[in-house]
């Protein structure tokens, strides 16, 4: 039981650390607090699925096409929703506009679903992928636990790299902090922005494949989990990628043992969103700074 | 039959556009001129409706003299049902109903308002929409599960205090008591919105310093505001609950607040009009999507198509016509580009003051 | 020798938003020499500087600079122009290290390029060669003073426009700062614009001068007169 309950939460808690690192990217470039990053998620899944059913195979094998499919999709809206209210939108308004694209993508793949339905006579709704055993040094793990470690951690590690060790990443922790003297050093902001989308979207269109592995999935899973999402990335300290990271274990774990939990005490396990509810509360009025404020001195 | 089938139509449609006129009048005293983005919308929208739900019916079983056995989540529509029957002989009781509710709906609404407003002091405003969103989901999901409130999923039935008129003068009645209380509603927001206030509300938007300067105590403001707006909703609710004649908690979530946040943008947020315009946009949109639904056949729901196209709109409007139909009208006081800048200052003076 | 004119300003008109803080402001600076603007807080003088790099709105008027016209040109192409800005905060990523903030200046050069670049800006400011490693944060004032003119010297200027450099020092490193300023005008021929508090020091090392008061020229033209002129400097400057 034990053992379930940890391979539970450390895959969640690769999904969540790909899904809040994102979210976090393009609130630190843009200011924008992105209602419609859990929808990134469900394209993924999405375009997961229909090649899956397309060709017949596992849809582990179209990882890269989430992935560039969400680098499309990051780049489109940034560039035709975002970047025209540059320093013309206040906050708020870049919420409410990110809500309306919510209702955008989501209902866009309510119609997509309906449509491969009938076209293909497939199942579009209540869709489950099915995991395979993968045997490694003797012992045989699920590939859920074992392809979610390896993709998240390599997907992390290669933008810590981009970050500290590339130029343009660079440039864009640069821009992150001061984006008027970037621009006056002759960076192109613009396309800092844009990349920063790219990511986001591009790594939960990832993210979003190994959702269906676990849970049933529908147009709108990726929607209801961005309040975890949220809550990762506010207790981590809406500045902090790192902190973002590490956020999303501890409400991977939290949510996963504080539900076990809840059922043993007879409550009914619908009332997980409470979890990310109260961390995303407490952190929010008590102590914003979040996790980074443990290390950061800013 | 088609005259009757026609007074029905418009009917549903001015209880719908009073209750969205409530809906957006307080959202726009919260958001567009406090500068609160308060989008817990739907959750205050609840509190109303769930008064209703979880009350109406124990309360005609109280006036009544009446027992309740067994679980409410099961037996709520019949016990609703019976009480009604009484209520057709008693308008009184139905009346009674009705009053209770409403008060204990708008004070249950206050109370939380204010408590709502006490985290806007500290955070920064999208961090404040965020907080919000969380809350009213919760509440949702409260409701949802803990079946004794308002039945959990299978919801509420909520008793028909107008059963002592016959139809159709028990609609008009509720029509004209819908419309009555959105006009009033929305005159006492236009009148504050004029009023004294509703400056120091703008002014505190625009810049919270220069106004705190001034001698207004900014959390007593931002409580008022709060308070006003989350019983305006709070009545919108009940007016709602026992229009529909039940209370379903799936009715009330963050994309309820979203609509009315759209109507409030299309409308023109700061512009005590806005609220007229905003929901009959809205609502007309809506009937025609409802209009074609029939005459189209394609191969998805075309629901989903009318949420895309709302999106789209507050997109292009908050691109290319911000202020929306009718928009703000400029005081005398700073110009607009200055003042937009001020709040730039304030929203990165809170930025690093975390 | 001719005398050039690097920077003509004509009748600029320059604010934010939609309030104009300076008002019809014209005078030139010449090549190969310091130019000093004085004038009370809040004359606008940050402002100005602003104006000329491309950072605040501009609604009337003109900018000359080494013979083009760069009124409407974004900061990049002024920088790409030769015109260098350091000013007051601002200047350095805090959050990086002083070789990522070089890397960030020279973005645009290659690699050998850069290296070039580096080498001879750290001739003239050596120390900055073991302050490398260290994050823009840590450093002290003086300190990200040198850094911040090292990446602009990267971009290889012909003219630097400083905005207070010396403000919040320490009186010994602030004649440092003045010690760089003039060396880089004496010996390697930048022409310099400086925007100082610290009046009389900035009369003495420029060649000519603006007193600008609320937003407006009340003196352009010798630095000496200026310096002399006890009526304006008792007026505006309490001097």
């Amino acid at each position: 039981m034990a053992m379930d309950l940890l391979v539970e939460a450390v895959v969640y808690g690769n999904l969540l650390s790909l899904l809040s690192i994102g979210l976090s990217l393009t609130l630190l470039t843009t200011r924008v607090s992105n209602f419609a990053h859990g929808d990134f998620a469900t394209v993924g899944i999405y375009v997961a699925y229909t090649m899956s059913v397309l060709f017949g195979a596992n849809p582990y094998l179209f990882l890269p096409f989430s992935f560039v499919g969400g680098l499309l999709l990051g780049f489109l809206v940034y560039r035709v929703v975002f970047e025209p209210l540059r320093g013309k939108a206040s906050l708020v308004t870049l919420m409410i506009v990110s809500m309306a694209l919510d209702f955008i993508l989501r209902y866009s793949v309510q119609i997509y679903a309906d449509v491969l339905q009938r076209s293909l006579g497939v199942y579009t709704r209540g869709i489950v992928f099915k995991d395979v055993n993968i045997n490694l040094l003797g012992f045989t793990f699920p590939g859920l636990l074992v392809i979610s470690s390896a993709v998240a951690w390599l997907f992390l590690l290669i933008l810590y790299l981009f970050l500290y060790r590339t130029k343009v990443g660079i440039a864009m922790r640069a821009v992150i902090e001061n984006p008027s003297l970037s621009e006056a050093l002759g960076i192109n902001v613009k396309r800092i922005y844009a990349l920063s989308w790219m990511l986001a979207a591009s790594f939960a269109g990832v993210a979003g494949v190994f959702l269906p592995f676990r849970i049933t999935v529908n147009p709108d899973t990726g929607f209801s989990i961005l309040l975890s999402i949220f809550a990762a990335v506010t207790l981590g300290g809406l500045k902090s990628l790192l902190g973002s990271i590490i956020g999303a274990y501890i409400i991977a774990f939290s949510e996963t043992v504080g539900v076990y939990y809840l059922s043993q005490i007879g409550l009914s396990t619908a009332y997980r969103p409470a979890i990310s509810f109260i961390t995303l509360a407490l952190v929010l009025l008590l102590y914003p700074r979040g996790l980074a404020g443990l290390w950061s001195k800013r | 039959m088609i005259v009757v089938d026609v007074v029905f139509f418009v009917l549903d449609l001015a209880v719908l556009y009073s209750v969205y006129v409530i809906l957006a009048s307080s959202l726009n005293l919260e958001y567009g001129e406090a500068g609160l983005p308060n989008f817990a919308k739907a959750a205050f929208f609840a509190v109303g409706a769930f008064s209703v739900g979880a009350l109406s019916v124990r309360l005609g079983a109280v006036f009544l003299g009446m027992a309740l056995e067994g679980d409410f989540k099961l037996n709520s529509l019949r016990w609703a049902m019976s009480v009604s029957q009484s209520v057709a002989r008693n308008p009184f009781l139905g009346l009674s109903i009705f009053i209770a509710t409403l008060i204990v709906a708008a004070l249950v609404g206050s109370v939380l308002g204010v408590l709502a407003s006490y985290p806007a002091l500290r955070l920064r405003e999208d961090y404040l929409g965020m907080l919000l969103i969380a809350f009213s989901e919760t509440i949702r999901i409260v409701a949802r599960n803990y079946d004794p409130l308002v039945g959990g999923t299978f919801g509420a039935g909520v008793v028909d205090f107008l059963a002592w008129a016959g139809s159709p003068s028990r609609e008009i009645l509720l029509l004209f008591l819908s419309v009555v209380v959105a006009a009033i509603i929305w005159i006492v927001y236009y009148r504050l919105s004029a009023s004294p206030f509703g400056r120091a509300l703008r002014a505190m938007r625009d810049n919270e310093l220069a106004t705190e300067s001034l001698g207004r105590n900014i959390v007593k403001l931002r409580m008022m505001a709060m308070m006003i707006g989350s019983a305006m909703a709070s009545v919108a609710g009940v007016l709602y609950a026992y229009y529909v004649g039940t209370v379903n908690p799936d009715d009330f979530t963050t994309s309820k607040t979203f609509l009315i946040t759209l109507m409030v943008i299309i409308g023109g947020s700061g512009n005590p009009y806005g609220p007229l315009v905003g929901p009959a946009v809205y609502l007309a949109f809506d009937r025609l999507i409802q209009f074609t639904k029939q005459r189209l056949i394609l191969p998805f729901d075309p629901n989903y198509l009318s949420y895309i196209v709302l999106g789209v709109v507050l997109i292009i409007v908050v691109d290319r016509h911000p202020g929306g139909i009718v928009p703000e009208k400029p005081t005398l006081t700073l110009p607009r580009e200055l003042r937009s800048l001020l709040r730039q200052r304030r929203v990165e003076e809170t930025w690093n003051r975390q | 020798m001719f005398i050039v004119e690097l920077l003509r300003v004509e009748s600029l008109s320059a604010g934010y938003g939609n309030m104009t803080i300076i008002h019809e402001v014209s005078f030139s600076v010449e090549k190969g020499e310091i130019f000093s603007v004085i004038g009370p807080n809040g004359s606008g003088k940050s402002t100005l500087l602003k104006a000329l790099f491309g950072l605040a709105r501009t609604f009337s008027g003109y900018i000359f600079f080494n013979g083009k016209e760069i009124t409407n040109f974004p900061p990049h192409e002024r920088v790409k122009n030769g015109l260098g800005y350091l000013p007051q905060t601002g200047n350095v990523f805090e959050g990086l290290t002083v070789r990522e903030n070089l890397l960030l200046a020279g973005y645009e050069y290659s690699n050998g390029e850069l290296d070039e670049r580096l080498e001879s800006v750290q001739e003239f400011l050596p120390d900055v060669k073991r302050l490398m490693d260290r994050k823009a944060l840590t450093l002290s004032g003086g300190e990200r003073q040198m850094v911040a003119l090292a990446m602009v010297l990267l971009k290889n200027p012909i003219m630097l426009m400083f905005d207070e450099p010396t403000a919040a020092l320490a009186p010994k490193i602030a004649e440092e700062v003045f010690g760089r300023i003039v060396k880089l005008n004496r010996e390697y021929g930048l022409t310099v614009l400086l925007v100082e508090q610290n009046t009389r020091r900035a009369l003495e090392l420029a060649e000519r001068a603006l007193l600008l008061v609320s937003g407006s020229v009340k003196f352009f033209g010798s630095a000496d007169e200026l310096l002399n002129h006890r009526d304006l400097l008792s007026l505006y400057l309490g001097l």
